[in-house]
């Protein structure tokens, strides 16, 4: 336990001193502001636009959830594709790279070990993504009345698929020496991840339900309408398995070339 | 100890290793020579448990590399070709990540770490960035990141490679000493780096080893420079 913990340590050192870390919380921080902005002021623009014509009735049907909120979790979802690639894009292949490697892998440490420890170091700094997001929401509690549920639910799709995200990163960076082919490697794979059920509606049968079944966008739309389905929750939790079972079969062969 | 019986490793279509066979006994200071390609970093990477053989046997400290890799990595200090330090940690930051991960006790760390700083006189540096300092520092970070946890058997790959006279005779002193109840096997292509500070010349070449010379008995480095040529010679006409 002290080991992973150890591996973690040294893990979110790498991070914040790299400085990778600063990099995509600042990145994030702008850009989801300026989301955030743009969507808070249209909405505002167009409540006063209804006021002012007399339109009380089309005024009951906006809100701020489905105007503001949900909007705002889709695009948020869409920035990971390109903030997690360079998050992750060092996780084993820089450790190749460098040489340290060869420090893990002849340390009393098991590759299960090793991948848990820097996904949770991966992790971690992923996981202020989360907060600068809910920092931004909760600002609207504060100047409006939004519904609690579906900000708490899109919070919490939020996190599930950044974690399945980053390990699916740690995946692919765990299979090559150079983070460049990483990063490109890891966004070409959430690319696909958001893509794949765009031919599903010419589609039928077991086809379009497999399409749908991969789509993470169409997984994680529940979540920012309020809803938590257990085969969303377990679509998610499937991507972490996947991609941490990946990384660990790949550092665990990595010694039988 | 080290025991090491009939190594064998391919990469693609070349033979790096062809049948690899050699002891190293308990308090031993062994060097491993031969020219560059001849096969120690395979053969020291099988030890380390970072390689698999392909066929054969090795142990470490009495466990075999392949059925019982973690009591061999509880056991053993690795330096490997190219130091693996972190170079955006500082010295003290990186040994207590080599202390923690390598096993020692948490409340043993801060002296082990302190312990090994002194050894590899590395105090004047211990608060600054690896990534900073010249190449003879980074070398010995990286010996005493094989040492911190204080293993029983300790494998060197080349550990005076690019370091200045000064800097090569103050390794050399500190992995004199290391002998005692320590196995040490280091590895070099500089004649006069093992006949300095190794009891045992263990010759490899073309993956085969050619020579194995107690150099207590043999008194001279220059006989072991026949030896060492004498038995890469041999391998070349033959």
């Amino acid at each position: 336990m002290s080991r992973i913990a150890a591996i973690v340590a040294r893990e979110l050192r790498s991070l914040v001193y790299a400085p990778i870390a600063w990099i995509v919380w600042t990145l994030f921080l702008f850009v989801a502001g300026w989301f955030f902005f743009s969507s808070v002021y249209q909405f505002s623009a167009i409540v006063a636009t209804y006021a002012g014509m007399g339109q009380e009735g089309a005024l009951d049907r906006l809100n701020l959830n489905d105007f503001v909120i949900a909007g705002l979790f889709q695009n948020l979802l869409v920035l990971f594709l390109f903030l997690v690639p360079a998050l992750t894009m060092r996780g084993f292949a820089d450790e190749r790279r460098q040489g340290t490697d060869e420090l893990l892998l002849t340390a009393p440490v098991s590759p299960g070990q090793i991948v848990a420890g820097k996904y949770l170091g991966l992790l971690a700094v992923a996981l202020v993504l989360i907060l600068a997001a809910g920092f931004y929401v909760a600002l609207l509690t504060r100047y409006g009345d939004p519904e609690k549920g579906p900000i708490l639910t899109g919070l919490l799709g939020l996190t599930l698929a950044l974690a399945a995200l980053v390990a699916l990163g740690f995946a692919v960076s765990s299979t090559t020496k150079s983070p460049v082919v990483a990063a490109v490697g890891a966004f070409v794979t959430f690319l696909l991840l958001f893509v794949v059920d765009w031919p599903a509606e010419s589609t039928s049968g077991w086809l379009q339900a497999a399409l749908h079944g991969l789509s993470l966008p169409g997984h994680f739309e529940g979540f920012t309408r309020g809803t938590v389905a257990s085969v969303d929750v377990a679509y998610f939790l499937s991507l972490i398995a996947l991609g941490l079972f990946t990384a660990r079969a790949t550092l665990a062969s990595q010694r039988w070339r | 100890m080290i025991a090491v019986r009939g190594l064998e490793k391919r990469y693609g279509d070349t033979a790096a290793l062809a049948g690899v066979s050699f002891t190293v006994p308990t308090g031993t200071i062994a060097g491993f020579l031969g020219p560059n390609g001849a096969g120690k970093t395979t053969t020291l990477r099988i030890l380390s448990t970072y390689l698999s053989p392909d066929t054969g046997t090795a142990e470490v400290a009495g466990f075999d590399v392949l059925r019982r890799p973690m009591e061999v990595r509880r056991r053993l200090g690795y330096l490997p070709e190219q130091p693996p330090l972190d170079l955006d940690h500082t010295v003290r930051e990186y040994l207590g990540f080599c202390s923690a991960v390598r096993g020692v006790p948490r409340a043993r760390r801060r002296r082990a770490v302190d312990g090994v700083v002194e050894r590899c006189g590395l105090s004047s540096v211990a608060g600054r960035l690896i990534g900073n300092l010249s190449k003879g520092f980074r070398q010995r970070v990286g010996l005493a990141q094989a040492l911190v946890h204080d293993p029983e058997v300790i494998v060197l790959d080349e550990p005076t490679v690019g370091l200045d006279p000064q800097q090569i005779r103050e390794i050399r002193n500190l992995i004199r000493s290391l002998a005692g109840e320590r196995t040490v096997l280091l590895s070099s292509h500089l004649l006069p780096e093992v006949a300095m500070t190794c009891s045992r010349a263990i010759v490899i070449h073309r993956g085969r080893i050619a020579a194995d010379v107690d150099l207590a008995g043999e008194g001279a480095g220059a006989s072991l420079e026949d030896t060492f040529l004498r038995a890469t010679a041999l391998e070349l006409e033959g």
